[in-house]
């Protein structure tokens, strides 16, 4: 029972770090059709800069946290004016195979830039142990847990209560109308880009402390979380979170009682299983809803 | 406008390349008066992590070789070739090497997946080679002109399971190990030379290389009973893996291969996450007694800014090595080989090498731990398996 609590809390915390990088997924998916392919690459990129900015520069939290979501929203509209804007109007695969590629470049520059050893990041989440009973649970995945919650809960703050929010809604809806509405559909579609890439490098912000920045990070990350989009259902807000956290737990207990061995040969069946008999996973709307 | 400004870009961008290409080093040639080697090293992608410490150790080695006079009089110099984290760049490499700059003798890296891939096209090449990969099949393939110059995993894994049941008197050892040829294949020499011992293992568990999260495999073990984790993991994981012990409070040391005690995973970790573990390695190099070991030690973190590894040891000794061998029998492919392959007590600075028939330089691994409450290692003791 004890070790049941444990790898729950483990697994629960691991799945909201997957559901903040699918809610980037999402984000893009819903304003733009485009699977970004590099969204990994943002949580790598939040990651360094965060150790840049505060182990390396020694800059106070707050101060520091700033510099870092400023340097990756220039990062994400640089990302937007290079992969997707030029190509806006040719296939979807075309921008998705861009996508891909400019993360692979993004990649290759951390290496050149941040070096292949791993860094850390130490001072932004809490290192202790918290001891309930003969349950020992780590401080810092109870505060990724709270720290997402408080996130989704400024985005949902920010999509539901604010004009901007209400403005990239109706555009990630319909284009055509947005812009008859007299909203810049352009300026819209770029804060999509920029939110997606502040999303990723929340989740980067968050895992350093337990993983340690490092130029592959953002790869494993967010093959879980596209997971986690399928079974949440693509578009889907809420099922991307919900997604998260499945797929969390499930290769957290599939690990623990089926085998380590195929934790994610688990986890990568239950997602073809949805792919096959749900396709609009858990929450997803109908294609022709959207159309 | 913004069409120019693309258009401008792309040229930009263009020209930037071209000039980037035209400013390389024109192809491995040798000059007059050169011997040139080759080494395939990644240099990029997640096996630049132990990669980068033998591309410095090489060049160390080149620049004191050349130093001390060169070769039998002649410059000696090393053309790399990037393997990435692919086999099939791997093989081209080594291939691209062979074809341009036809080197009598070439470094294969660390990693025996790529060890194991490239080893057809070495014996198509015919000449011989140093790999520091530690999986025992590569050295089962019989090909006679490799030489490994670390211990292979058997030798470690063997005396992990030594130490655990003879020096800290343990009987229930759980076994933990990244997926594949390194990882499982160290787990299960270590499960029959414990069970040889006496010993059955508790447990077995496998995570993959990109795994961040192994409390799973942790727990699993623990909740068997396990006393101590022998752990086989590749140089990522060994700071998530430590890191989750404490914070579950496991309470039980971890037996780790080489790689547990690599400054590229130690710096990362912290004094109170190493507390309680071991390390079986090739050698003791920061903190070593031997003043030659410790004055090459010092001078690899002045030049590099980062401290080195027994990797990067493996190759300088290499380098070494291959020059006495080279002014023993000339550049002749087969007569280097028997050269290298007639090496005895070969006194390097990580190791002494004594080549057997089937290209085993290095017999022995050292134990060490941790100095209480620091991350600076002390030898516990050294352990020759086969003895």
């Amino acid at each position: 029972m004890d070790q049941l609590v444990q790898l729950l809390v483990n697994g629960v915390s691991m799945g909201c770090i997957y559901g903040l990088v699918a809610l980037g997924f999402i984000l893009i998916f819903n304003a733009t059709g485009v699977v970004n392919f590099a969204q990994g690459e943002f949580v790598m990129l939040g990651a360094f800069v965060a150790v840049t900015a505060l182990t390396q520069w020694g800059l106070p939290l707050l101060p520091g946290l700033a510099a870092v979501a400023l340097a990756v929203a220039a990062a994400g509209w640089l990302f937007q004016r290079l992969a997707y804007q030029p190509i806006r109007d040719k296939p979807l695969l075309a921008i998705i195979i861009c996508t891909a590629m400019v993360g692979a470049f993004m990649r290759s520059g951390a290496l050149l830039v941040w070096g292949p050893y791993p860094l850390p990041l130490s001072s932004v989440l809490p290192d202790r142990l918290l001891v309930l009973g003969r349950v020992v649970l780590p401080l810092q995945n109870l505060v990724i847990v709270v720290l997402t919650g408080v996130l989704l809960l400024g985005l949902w703050g920010f999509f539901f209560r604010t004009a901007w929010g209400l403005r990239l809604r109706a555009t990630a809806q319909d284009f055509d109308t947005a812009r008859l509405m007299g909203i810049h559909v352009g300026r819209a579609v770029t804060a999509t880009w920029v939110l997606g890439a502040l999303l990723g490098a929340a989740a980067g912000l968050l895992l350093a402390p337990l993983w340690n920045a490092s130029p592959e990070m953002g790869g494993a990350v967010a093959l879980k979380a596209f997971a986690a989009c399928i079974i949440g259902g693509f578009g889907s807000v809420p099922g991307a979170v919900l997604g998260g956290v499945l797929v969390g737990l499930v290769e957290i207990l599939a690990a623990a009682y089926l085998s380590s061995a195929y934790k994610d040969a688990i986890t990568f069946l239950i997602m073809i299983a949805f792919l096959v008999f749900l396709p609009r996973g858990l929450f997803g709307e109908r294609v022709a809803e959207k159309a | 406008m913004r069409q120019r400004t693309l258009r401008y870009l792309t040229t930009a961008a263009a020209i930037a390349v071209g000039a980037g290409l035209a400013a390389a080093p024109p192809a491995a040639r040798a000059q007059q008066g050169e011997i040139v080697i080759g080494a395939t090293v990644p240099i990029t992608s997640p096996y630049a992590l132990s990669g980068r410490s033998y591309y410095n150790s090489l060049q160390m080695a080149e620049r004191d070789i050349n130093g001390q006079g060169g070769v039998k009089g002649r410059r000696l110099r090393i053309v790399f070739e990037d393997t990435a984290n692919s086999n099939t760049v791997a093989v081209n490499a080594f291939k691209k090497l062979v074809d341009s700059a036809k080197p009598p003798f070439v470094f294969l890296n660390s990693y025996t997946v790529q060890n194991l891939a490239v080893e057809p096209e070495v014996a198509r090449a015919g000449i011989p080679v140093m790999y520091a990969g530690g999986g025992a099949a590569v050295a089962e393939r019989g090909n006679p002109w490799m030489f490994r110059i670390r211990p292979n995993d058997a030798v470690a894994a063997k005396a992990a399971a030594h130490f655990a049941t003879r020096k800290l008197r343990l009987k229930r050892v759980g076994l933990m190990g990244v997926e594949g040829d390194f990882g499982q294949g160290g787990m299960k020499v270590a499960a029959e030379a414990l069970r040889k011992l006496g010993v059955e293992p508790v447990g077995e568990e496998v995570y993959r290389a990109a795994d961040k999260d192994m409390s799973a495999q942790l727990l699993s073990l623990k909740n068997k009973g396990a006393e101590a984790i022998i752990a086989f993991t590749y140089v990522a994981e060994p700071p998530i893996i430590y890191r989750q012990r404490r914070q579950l409070n496991l309470g039980i040391p971890i037996l780790g291969s080489s790689a547990t005690c690599l400054p590229a995973a130690t710096n990362v970790m912290s004094a109170q996450d190493l507390d309680g573990t071991y390390c079986f390695t090739d050698s003791l190099l920061v903190g070593n007694a031997d003043p030659r070991v410790r004055a090459w030690a010092e001078r690899y973190q002045k030049e590099f800014n980062f401290p080195p590894d027994v990797y990067g040891v493996a190759y300088y000794d290499g380098a070494f090595l291959l020059k006495q061998a080279i002014e023993k029998a000339g550049l002749d492919p087969k007569a280097l080989r028997e050269a290298i392959a007639s090496t005895r007590d070969f006194k390097g600075i990580g190791a002494v090498f004594s080549f057997d028939r089937r290209g085993e330089g290095v017999h022995q691994v050292v134990v060490v731990k941790p100095r209480p409450g620091t991350k600076d290692f002390e030898l516990v003791e050294t352990v020759r398996p086969e003895d």
